[in-house]
């Protein structure tokens, strides 16, 4: 009785186009003056303690060094990089897309800003190239969704914090499907490509390469501080000096260092960075990652009551007792969030569904880290279908298209995307091989 | 009127955001600077880092309500006339106040609670109510948000994207330097 | 109205460790023991794993009446009554016997009963959790405090863990516990200071190869009920808590010593190399720890407490 209660207020709320921390948060608090009460208060104080975390805190952090990022110029020398190492390829500037994609996606914790970074320079360069609109966008909007998969993602940041799963691990094993995703991906580019017969660029010149890649290099160094900084080196000995391997930081810690690397690179070595432009940046930033802190705090909310009335244990229960086997079970679960992905976006699925699917996957025995790259690749796939789908909305401001058109373009992309979900979801070792290795 | 409040509602928005957020990165860096250089720390950096963290944040997303940010599924409000839509905007927009309005009180609840307890944070020996402050006063700005809104829309309350109208309206009227 | 008809009363129970852990057995145990004596009269709600409310909300969760019984560590409740913080001082009330003697003092108990009986929590009920020890990885053994110089241990971050650790020259460095395992494994701590059971419930144990049995600190939980429900309850239904809970206590301190040197064994038996102290060492360590009594304790809890918890460890400065 509770529980179709809360289910139907939460869709009406839904369908009627209230924001869906309020249909979260709305639910729950109906719910529970009605049927289960709260002491006054409670609810006030679990919108801060559901906020209070050192770990939630690698979300904003992450969003910044992206941001500071793309202001100083550190992108637009990424992006040239690309070029010069691919451009004289067959569909070289397409195949560039994707990689400058995998270089910012090291980098940014999220696909939207992915695309938004580098769409907004690639996007005339290809047109420039010869590229068709619709191969141009469709490559943006579908590779920019790499951004997820490779560390750092802030949905299996979220993932991690609501499941209480280790979040390096989480990262490294997006890192193996994220380079099949993109190998996938620059198929794709090449394929598509020499469909439209666009012409091959002249070979950059050694120096040329040189340079491209001495120009970027303080750029490729925050990818790099990131990778090393969160999964360590190999111990080494230097001058009879003993240093140990390891991990340097944590993953908020690694976010903080990237900051501080954007910062000094775009101010002081690019000299692109004023500081107006980080309080500008600041101000822009902010309101977007606090959209991500509400849904946070309203699906926790969610979470307190669903928790309090019982209700995943006994979904978990409901699971077994169904007799599914975890390939039905997962077949049902890429259903679903496939069904979820055309009207949510990516941060509100992981809140809604990561703790009620997780405990019913975990009493199956599927891996929670294998179960979380099953999700992101779903999220992936719901950035770029229509209604909802965050990278549609964002290549279609770069390029002036409709949403539809945009998603037609990236149709011939999504096999990519789909290819890539069907392994993640069938060969567990794709994402459990590099985390089993963290030992 | 609504843009006087709309102006002082930005500006102590902006000086939150930027602020507490400078201040928690700073706090972080030198944590990491104390503790990997250094070989010290000092113990009550993290706390007073996430919070101010939180707090800006917190203001970040009232910001996000006159920006439009927080996302909904607008399918049906899409698919219905500008009638049925002003039916729904009054319903959906009425539905998020009555929550940033319960939300409010709950927390001023709470707030005095904290007061009358006098609970202490135990890192910082600063006493939970500052740190819980954040709650009821950005409750208060949602709330203050969705009624402005809800004011300026007047006839266009029909729109398909409310925010956008009140980000038109808002910039309109300052020509006229009301 | 006959008493057979009445609603049953709900409990609601808060735990913020998980269901395996010594803490998460005492209150199945309690549980099951309120249930066999109340029967029908109660419905009894569990939460393991802070699902709920977690460390640092349920003193407010509990005040407020969202939940009837809470068992974090004494020093949890130190935000309500300051001098808590002092049943933490190392080498103090090292001991079960020791700690129970001095909750059962009056002048100890006047620096927390009546101000946590003021703010609507009543203390009903104290479980051991275990002997802190202190595990870490590296290639050298701990055994006195010159060998922990330098050294990062990940301690909570009360002015009491910090301070104890610096007295003894390591870097104690305030990594939340969530992200510890992580810290550890990656090297951005060098060791941990936790209960056996802690350590092994965490699967933390795995990260080290070295456990220092320092016994530093013994570590207590306080069982919490709201006052005004507590009182509020039928004198049988009140009355049958009680002795379930003697029970529970009971099942805890017994199991309790037993699970914390069971999990040493288990840990011994995983490859980790476990040092004890001989009295020379132990003595080493007291002497550059004891000094923060001095810092902490007189400011904390004032000079006649402070002198009759020195009375009861048996121990002067
Ligand atoms: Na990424
Ligand atoms: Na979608």
């Amino acid at each position: 009785m509770t529980v179709a209660f809360l289910a139907i207020v939460f869709f009406v709320l839904i369908l009627i186009g209230a924001p869906i921390a309020v249909a979260l948060g709305g639910a729950a608090v109906l719910s529970s003056i009605f049927f289960s009460p709260i002491p006054t208060g409670i609810l006030g104080q679990k919108l801060l303690t559901n906020l209070e975390h050192f770990t939630l805190m690698a979300v904003p952090f992450f969003f910044l060094a992206a941001a500071l990022m793309e202001n100083g110029g550190l992108v637009r020398r990424l992006v040239d990089l690309a070029t010069a190492l691919m451009g004289h390829f067959k569909a070289g500037l397409g195949m560039a897309t994707v990689l400058t994609c995998i270089f910012f996606a090291a980098i940014s914790g999220s696909s939207p800003a992915t695309v938004a970074a580098v769409g907004n320079i690639l996007y005339p360069a290809l047109l420039k190239e010869g590229y068709s609109k619709k191969f141009s966008i469709g490559a943006i909007c579908t590779s920019g969704s790499i951004g997820i998969l490779l560390p750092p993602s802030i949905p299996l940041i979220l993932y991690g914090f609501v499941t209480e799963t280790s979040i390096p691990k989480l990262f490294l094993a997006g890192v193996v499907p994220g380079v099949i995703y993109g190998l996938l991906l620059l198929f794709t580019a090449r394929f598509l490509a020499t469909r439209e017969g666009v012409e091959v660029r002249q070979r950059a010149a050694v120096g040329e390469m040189g340079r491209a890649f001495r120009v970027s290099f303080p750029a490729l160094l925050l990818p790099i501080v990131i990778i090393v900084g969160i999964y360590g080196f190999p111990g080494f000995e230097l001058f009879g000096m003993q240093f140990e391997g390891g991990a340097i930081f944590t993953p908020t810690e690694a976010a903080l260092v990237a900051i501080g690397l954007a910062v000094i690179v775009g101010m002081l070595i690019y000299r692109e960075l004023k500081v107006r432009d980080v309080f500008n940046v600041v101000a822009a930033t902010v309101p977007r990652v606090g959209m991500i802190f509400w849904v946070t705090a309203n699906a926790l909310m969610f979470g307190y009551f669903i928790t309090k009335i019982g209700v995943p244990a006994k979904l978990a229960q409901l699971v077994l007792d169904a007799g599914l086997s975890p390939v039905q079970f997962l077949l049902c679960v890429n259903v679903l969030l496939v069904i979820v992905g055309f009207f949510l976006e990516g941060v509100p699925t992981i809140l809604i569904f990561a703790p009620l699917l997780e405990p019913a996957a975990r009493s199956l025995g599927i891996d929670p880290v294998h179960f979380a790259i099953i999700m992101v690749v779903n999220i992936e796939l719901g950035l770029i279908t229509p209604p909802v789908g965050m990278n549609l909305f964002v290549a279609s401001s770069i390029s002036g298209m409709s949403v539809l058109t945009v998603f037609r373009a990236a149709l011939p992309w999504i096999a990519a995307t789909l290819t890539a979900l069907l392994l993640v979801t069938f060969v567990p070792q794709v994402s459990l091989y590099l985390p089993a290795l963290m030992k | 009127m609504i843009r006087r409040l709309d102006l002082l509602l930005c500006g102590f928005e902006k000086l939150m955001m930027v602020g507490l957020t400078l201040v928690g990165v700073c706090l972080g860096l030198l944590q990491i600077i104390l503790r990997y250089v250094f070989n010290s720390g000092i113990h009550w950096l993290e706390s007073v880092l996430v919070i101010s963290l939180v707090w800006a944040m917190l203001f970040g997303a009232s910001r996000a309500i006159r920006e439009g940010y927080h996302p909904r599924v607008d399918l049906l409000p899409m698919a219905m006339g500008p009638r049925g839509r002003a039916v729904l905007n009054l319903l959906a927009y009425g539905a998020t106040l009555a929550l940033c309005l319960y939300y409010a009180y709950d927390a001023i609840f709470y707030a005095n609670f904290l007061n009358m307890i006098g609970a202490v944070n135990q890192e910082t020996d600063i006493p939970e109510l500052y740190f819980f402050l954040v709650v009821p006063i950005t409750m208060v700005f949602f709330s203050l948000r969705y009624v402005l809104l809800l004011l300026s829309l007047g006839r266009d309350i029909g729109a398909l994207k409310p925010e956008e109208i009140y980000l038109s309206k808002i910039a309109s009227n300052k020509g006229q330097g009301k | 109205a006959s008493i057979a008809n009445a609603e049953p009363i709900k409990i609601v129970m808060s735990d913020d460790s998980a269901k395996v852990s010594l803490k998460g057995q005492t209150f199945e145990k309690f549980a099951e023991e309120v249930k066999k004596r109340l029967g029908d009269k109660v419905v009894i709600e569990l939460h393991h794993s802070s699902t709920l409310f977690d460390q640092s909300d349920q003193v407010q969760g509990l005040q407020l009446g969202a939940v009837n019984f809470i068992a974090p560590t004494t020093g949890t409740y130190a935000t309500l009554a300051k001098g808590m913080n002092a049943f933490n001082l190392p080498f103090l009330l090292d001991t079960p016997e020791k700690f129970s003697a001095a909750m059962q003092d009056e002048t100890v108990r006047s620096i927390f009963v009546p101000q946590l009986r003021s703010k609507n929590i009543e203390p009903v009920a104290f479980w051991i959790n275990g002997p802190r020890v202190l595990g870490y990885s590296g290639n050298k053994d701990v055994l006195t405090p010159a060998d922990i110089a330098g050294m990062k241990i990940r301690v909570q971050s009360a002015p009491v863990y910090v301070k104890t650790f610096e007295a003894v020259g390591a870097n104690p460095v305030s990594v939340n516990w969530g992200e510890a395992p992580t810290a550890l494994q990656t090297g951005v701590i060098d060791g941990a200071e936790v209960t056996p059971n802690a350590w092994k419930g965490s699967g933390m144990y795995e990260m080290i190869n070295h456990l220092t049995l320092t016994n530093h600190m013994y570590s207590y939980y306080m069982v919490g009920t709201s006052k005004n429900w507590w009182d509020g309850l039928p004198d049988d239904v009140r009355s049958g808590i009680a002795d379930a809970l003697k029970a529970a206590t009971d099942w805890n301190l017994e199991n309790g010593l037993k699970m914390n040197s069971d999990d040493v064994e288990f840990i011994r038996q995983s490859g980790v190399k476990v040092h004890s102290l001989n009295d020379e060492q132990h003595a080493a360590w007291v002497a550059k720890m004891k000094p923060v009594w001095k810092e902490l304790g007189e400011p904390l809890v004032g000079p006649e407490v402070m002198a009759r918890l020195k009375e009861i460890a048996g121990a002067a400065d």
